[in-house]
């Protein structure tokens, strides 16, 4: 081969290779961007953390006994029908879960009692016609319609067997948790 | 080929090699780091759903129950139990009531007690007839210690508890969309609603015209 064919060769094996090299390059980059830029969803963590918080904290609608001791997944009677009427929302639960101007998260929180079969009313001195206790009333409502979109609101059932404090005992209960809140 | 020729081809050849490996060792590096990534969130569910068990076996234990005319919990029935049959019949009744007005459904469960001596087994359903079905559903595992009071020897006995799904009605809600576990009396069932966190799906019957469950086709409630 004189030094003409061998320079073309050359030149063409590293067009080839150059456009090879470019089509990995690309290649490369589209993986890194794709592995990256992985969503983050923590939607289900967020209703895991509320119903933790509701349940687990001291402060929430657990019963605390005369003694100090805290039983941990129980549902006290008296805190839980400490509603505030025009809303149905906890009072005790607006202080427990603050989150500030951030809303993001609401729930719905129905208690029945698995002796009588029946849901308790959370209001104490009326009479309910929905027997739920909210945390967001509001946002619920206008989230919960539009929860069908998946793309948009994520709705969390969960179901919790709790001991319901009842004056001075407890009864069998199951404590119905629905949250909805904004993917992402 | 003279010998340049053949020299410049083994030189492109290598280095086509060469990209490929950089490509296959990025890739691998790549996929190793999803996949931590994914194991780290299993890691954050599996913690949650621990806490979720011993909570639900603690509820378990102190439910309030009446024996002998007194107010008692189910972990003095489960300590009766373990020395006397005769409490058997009460602890499986008692333990029915409670899971199954939990899940609204017809749950099985297996109470494993024992004094790290002599194990005991207590369940409400005949081992043999459905084995096939319990063990691919265990959906709740937890375990805790029971004081024992009503014998000599060690003084705790280690509960077990293991809740099953039986065969789900239409409605009804099973655990995971696997046809054996919804499938009752050879008619099959389909899973295809999650109405739970995590858990729970929804039965509903096959399509008519499929022999065979198709969880995007059904229609849920």
């Amino acid at each position: 081969m004189n030094k003409k064919g061998i320079i073309s060769l050359y030149m063409s094996n590293w067009i080839i290779r150059a456009i090879f090299l470019a089509v990995m390059t690309v290649l490369v980059l589209f993986l890194v961007n794709y592995m990256s830029s992985a969503e983050v969803h923590a939607e289900h963590l967020r209703a895991e953390a509320l119903a933790a918080r509701i349940l687990y904290s001291p402060n929430g609608l657990s019963y605390t006994d005369s003694n100090g001791r805290f039983h941990p997944k129980t549902v006290d009677l008296e805190k839980f029908t400490t509603t505030d009427v025009k809303f149905q929302e906890s009072p005790l639960l607006k202080d427990l879960i603050d989150f500030g101007e951030k809303q993001f998260i609401t729930a719905k929180l129905q208690l029945k009692n698995l002796e009588t079969n029946n849901l308790i009313c959370p209001l104490k001195s009326t009479a309910c016609t929905d027997k739920s206790l909210y945390y967001n009333k509001e946002l619920f409502d206008q989230w919960l319609l539009f929860s069908f979109d998946k793309n948009q609101f994520t709705k969390v059932d969960k179901q919790v067997y709790v001991l319901i404090w009842d004056k001075d005992k407890f009864v069998k209960g199951r404590l119905n948790i629905q949250v909805v809140t904004p993917v992402g | 080929m003279d010998k340049k020729a053949a020299l410049g081809t083994a030189e492109t050849v290598l280095h086509f090699i060469s990209y490929f490996l950089l490509v296959a060792v990025i890739l691998v590096t790549m996929l190793s780091f999803n996949n931590i990534n994914r194991q780290n969130q299993l890691r954050i569910t599996d913690v949650s759903s621990e806490v979720e068990k011993s909570a639900f076996m603690l509820n378990y234990l102190r439910t309030p129950i009446t024996l002998n005319n007194q107010q008692t919990t189910i972990s003095e029935l489960v300590a009766l139990a373990y020395e006397n049959d005769d409490y058997k019949e009460q602890l499986i009744n008692e333990t029915n009531t409670i899971i199954n007005s939990l899940y609204e459904g017809e749950l099985l469960f297996k109470l494993q007690l024992s004094d790290q001596k002599v194990p005991k087994t207590i369940t409400n359903y005949k081992i043999a007839k459905i084995q096939r079905i319990i063990l691919s559903s265990s959906i709740l595992e937890a375990s805790a210690e029971v004081p024992k009071i009503y014998s000599p020897g060690s003084t705790l006995i280690q509960a077990n508890i293991t809740l099953y799904t039986k065969a789900a009605e239409p409605g009804t809600w099973c655990f995971t969309p696997w046809e054996e576990r919804c499938s009752q009396d050879q008619a099959q069932m389909c899973a295809c609603n999650r109405v739970g966190y995590r858990l729970l799906w929804e039965c509903t019957p096959c399509p008519p015209s499929s022999n065979k469950c198709n969880y995007e086709e059904v229609m849920c409630k």
